[in-house]
């Protein structure tokens, strides 16, 4: 059973993109977000495995959303995206409780696989 | 006294008995023919030489005139004894009997002091004695019978032995030895009669004419009888009577003094009748020559009538002192024969007493106006007396120098204010002068005038009247005192200080000046400019600008600043009369006076309000221009993140989506590409848009004029432009450029414009950049519009930038920057 997966981005180019990369390597896209609130709110609805969550949003920001998210103690896994690198957030990625982070030009299937485990 | 009456009577005595025994002689020689004759005129003549000789020594004992008169006489008888029939009588009377003409020549030669002046003289007179002793005494040596005409049995008593040649010879030698004698003393007694002068030649005369006739004719009865003995015997007679006269002569000289004594009367009746005293004491005296000079005891000295010291007297002028009233009234200089005749000089100065000592008091008079007027001329200042028409009638010589006039008497009679008062005030000094009669009274007053030399002169003058005997004004003395260079020195004081006070009065800079008392005595204009009190408010009183709360420290700043500290450029806030509060930059000093005394000390206010204003616009002006600095590279990231960099990321994605595609699903890879060729073409848009925001390359490659275009192309509102063909300095043509983009962008965002008109151009060394648009207006700069942002940078260049928006009438952004 392929893995269920919400991704959480403002930038509409960005989520057609990883939809069709994510999908086409075996996880299943069960919804999207565009901004902090919607991503709450669409992980309780929709309950995924995967929360693909940029880190900047228009209302709150990625770590702030990650930190609400992983409160609830369990699924789905948060993953931290960003057009950004990693080494710009310094520990806040550790920090916050995601399963990992993947740049934005860096998407695959394999790499968020990888994550997961 | 009564010793020389005793010898006179004594002499007189001697005399008569001479007389007699000559007598005697005469009557009882065998050998005299003429007895009664040779009685008469040879016993007359003994006697009278004796008589008047007795008669000077009594009247006149110093003088040995007399004395040589009374010895002439007595040797004389000596001749009588040749009338003895003793032949030792006779011997004795050849011998001596010629002693008498010695005597004779030494009364002539030592006439009429008595005393022989002169070596030669004395040497003439002893030749004399020594010739007529020698002579005789060789003679009875040589000739036993030496007169055998008159008397052929008298012999010589002493003879050694007869020789004819001998006798001829020694007779030779004598004649010759006479001659030369008694033309030597004619020719010296003729000489001095000649060279004598006045009341000596007077008294010469007839002694020395009737001497040297005696003398002449003894001479020409020498010669005559030399060759012819006996034929010189009627000379004889002549010689005797001129011998005879001698003493007449004598005695005549005494009579003419007795008669000059009863000149006396007729000084009493000159000086009466006003003739100068000098000229009457002169005539009295017989002494032409005479000049008194008169005694200034407070001086002790003798000055001449006019009061002039008196200069050294010539030689051979004798003085004689005169008193009146016990004290030395004056002193007559005369010729020394007057002091033969002392009683004359007596007589005449005790009559002419009174007259000489009040000579002596004007001699005075004028001495001490001498003086004054030498103090007068020396004195500094300047004196003069003026007529009452207001003529200088006289001046000392600083009056006449500060005149300028070359010659003393070209001051003289000019009108005082022609000579002392410039033109422009002639006129009022006249009619002050006028004015000022007949009283005069002592006033004070200046002038300035140019005088003769173009020296400009001011002199300060004092007046006061002098009066005549009846009281009215005759002079006003006009004392005055040259003040030019202090007028000069006051001048350049005042102007100086005018200056200052016009520096003060000019200064920007608000001066107030506080006197020890902590009182303000001055307070310019700037000052009530500044803080709003006027002078008169705040002269006298203390000052009200201080901010309330700090008297303490001010007080104590005062205190600092009077003991000499200086402070400059200390800002600080003061307060207005209105209470609102004015920023200065304060400088305090002390004033001092010439000895370096704190008198006062002076602050100056600067009004930085002004410029504290325009610094903290600086400051905002720049914190925005940091500010707006931030804000755009913010903005950039976020456009580079949010465009270009979201369309990469997802074109990297589409690629890799490809990729795994390519094999499997080629059609779908296609698809894919093709959608990643999209993205990537936007993403190229995007970062061309982004640099263009950056800064627009056309303005660099091409110009204004060109960037111009460039924005107006894309603008969807039709732009109007103009731009000038001058190229702009770089940063005006980027802070022309941003204006122009910006406010496009506004009228595009906000207006509502159907068109829009840009104008750059260059009016009077400024970029003025204009655009207006016909939209809705009301734009407030304070929105966000990047208005503030835009004047920023128009300021950092030293510029402005207006706007005039009214609602409903467009709007217009004007910015103006220097070039």
């Amino acid at each position: 059973m392929p893995k269920t997966v919400v991704i959480a981005d403002d930038h509409p180019s960005f989520r057609a993109s990883a939809r069709a990369i994510l999908q086409a390597e075996g996880f299943e896209v069960i919804g999207e977000a565009e901004d902090g609130a919607s991503t709450i709110a669409a992980v309780g609805e929709l309950a995924p495995d995967v929360v693909l969550l940029d880190v900047q949003l228009p209302d709150l920001d990625g770590f702030a959303v990650c930190r609400e998210l992983c409160l609830n103690g369990g699924p789905p896994a948060v993953v931290l995206v960003s057009s950004r690198d990693a080494c710009d957030y310094g520990r806040l990625i550790e920090q916050s409780g995601a399963r990992g982070f993947i740049a934005k030009a860096e998407l695959s299937g394999a790499a968020l696989a990888d994550l997961l485990g | 006294m009564s010793a020389r009456l005793l010898f006179l009577a004594a002499a007189a005595t001697l005399g008569l008995a001479l007389v007699g025994a000559a007598t005697l002689l005469v009557i009882t020689s065998d050998h005299e023919d003429n007895k009664a004759t040779t009685i008469a005129l040879a016993v007359t003549a003994g006697i009278s030489f004796i008589a008047s000789g007795l008669v000077a020594v009594w009247r006149r004992p110093e003088n040995r005139t007399g004395y040589l008169l009374a010895a002439v006489g007595y040797l004389w008888f000596f001749g009588a004894l040749n009338e003895s029939n003793n032949d030792w009588l006779f011997t004795a009377g050849g011998a001596l009997g010629s002693l008498v003409f010695g005597a004779f020549i030494h009364l002539l030669l030592a006439f009429p002091g008595g005393r022989l002046a002169r070596r030669r003289d004395l040497w003439l007179v002893l030749s004399t004695y020594a010739l007529v002793l020698t002579g005789s005494v060789a003679t009875l040596l040589l000739v036993e019978v030496p007169n055998p005409k008159v008397c052929p049995g008298c012999r010589s008593t002493i003879v050694v032995g007869s020789n004819d040649g001998l006798e001829t010879v020694l007779t030779v030698i004598v004649t010759a030895l006479s001659l030369a004698l008694l033309a030597t003393v004619l020719v010296i007694v003729v000489t001095r009669y000649l060279r004598s002068r006045g009341a000596l030649r007077r008294a010469l005369g007839p002694v020395l004419g009737a001497g040297a006739f005696a003398m002449f004719i003894l001479a020409l009865q020498v010669s005559i009888d030399t060759y012819s003995v006996g034929a010189a015997e009627p000379l004889e007679w002549v010689f005797l009577a001129a011998f005879a006269t001698v003493p007449l002569a004598f005695l005549l000289g005494v009579l003419r003094s007795r008669l000059a004594r009863s000149g006396v009367g007729d000084l009493l009746l000159a000086l009466g009748r006003g003739t100068p005293i000098r000229d009457a004491l002169a005539g009295a005296l017989a002494d032409p020559t005479l000049e008194i000079a008169y005694w200034l005891p407070e001086r002790e000295r003798f000055v001449s009538a006019d009061g002039k010291p008196l200069p050294d007297q010539p030689e051979g002028r004798a003085t004689t002192l005169v008193d009146h009233a016990g004290r030395p009234a004056a002193a007559l200089l005369h010729d020394p024969m007057l002091t033969h005749e002392p009683e004359l000089v007596e007589a005449v100065v005790a009559a002419a007493g009174l007259w000489l000592d009040n000579e002596r008091l004007q001699a005075k008079l004028r001495a001490e106006v001498a003086f004054l007027e030498a103090i007068v001329n020396a004195s500094p200042s300047l004196l003069c007396s003026v007529d009452r028409e207001g003529r200088i009638a006289n001046l000392n010589d600083a009056a006449w120098q500060a005149s300028g006039y070359v010659e003393e008497n070209d001051v003289k009679g000019q009108l005082f204010w022609d000579a002392f008062v410039g033109p422009e005030a002639r006129t009022e000094a006249r009619r002050r002068f006028e004015e000022a009669a007949p009283a005069h009274e002592a006033v004070s007053f200046e002038h300035t005038f140019v005088n003769q030399l173009g020296e400009r002169l001011t002199i300060a003058w004092s007046t006061a009247p002098l009066y005549d005997e009846d009281g009215s004004v005759r002079y006003v003395v006009c004392g005055g005192l040259d003040i030019t260079e202090r007028e000069q020195q006051h001048r350049q004081l005042q102007a100086s200080e005018e200056r200052l006070r016009a520096a003060i009065d000019a200064s920007p800079v608000a001066i107030v000046e506080y006197a020890l008392d902590d009182t303000i005595t001055r307070w310019n204009p700037a000052a009530e400019r500044i803080f709003g009190w006027t002078a008169e408010q705040v002269i006298g009183g203390k000052a009200r600008h201080q901010p309330p709360g700090r008297e303490a420290e001010l007080a104590e700043l005062f205190r600092r600043v009077r003991d000499g500290e200086v402070y400059m450029g200390v800002e600080s806030k003061r307060v207005r009369s209105d209470g609102s509060q004015v920023n200065v930059a304060i400088a305090a000093a002390p004033i001092r006076d010439s000895d370096g005394q704190v008198v006062s000390h002076m602050a100056l206010f600067a009004d930085i309000t002004e410029r504290k204003r325009h610094e903290e616009e600086l400051l905002a002006s720049r914190a925005r221009i940091v500010q707006a600095g931030d804000e755009a590279r913010r903005q950039l990231e976020r456009n580079l993140h949010d465009g270009a960099q979201q369309r990469l990321v997802a074109l990297s994605i589409s690629l890799r989506l490809a990729q795994s595609k390519v094999s499997t699903d080629p059609d779908a890879a296609e698809a894919v590409l093709e959608g990643a060729r999209t993205e990537l073409a936007a993403a190229l848009d995007d970062l061309r848009e982004l640099a263009r925001g950056i800064h627009p390359a056309v303005l660099t490659d091409r110009g204004l004029r060109a960037a111009v275009e460039a924005l107006a192309a894309r603008s969807p509102v039709p732009v109007e432009f103009e731009t000038p063909d001058e190229a702009l300095p770089r940063p005006v043509e980027a802070a022309a450029y941003y204006v122009i983009a910006e406010e496009l962008a506004n009228v595009i965002k906000h207006a509502g414009a159907t068109m829009v008109n840009v104008r750059v151009a260059c009016e009077d060394g400024r970029a003025v950049i204009a655009v207006s648009d016909d939209g809705v207006g009301g734009a407030d700069p304070g929105d966000g519009s990047g208005l503030s942002g835009l004047a920023d940078r128009v300021e950092a260049l030293g510029g402005s930038l207006s706007i005039e928006s009214p609602p409903g009438g467009g709007t217009r952004v004007t910015a103006s920057i220097p070039l």
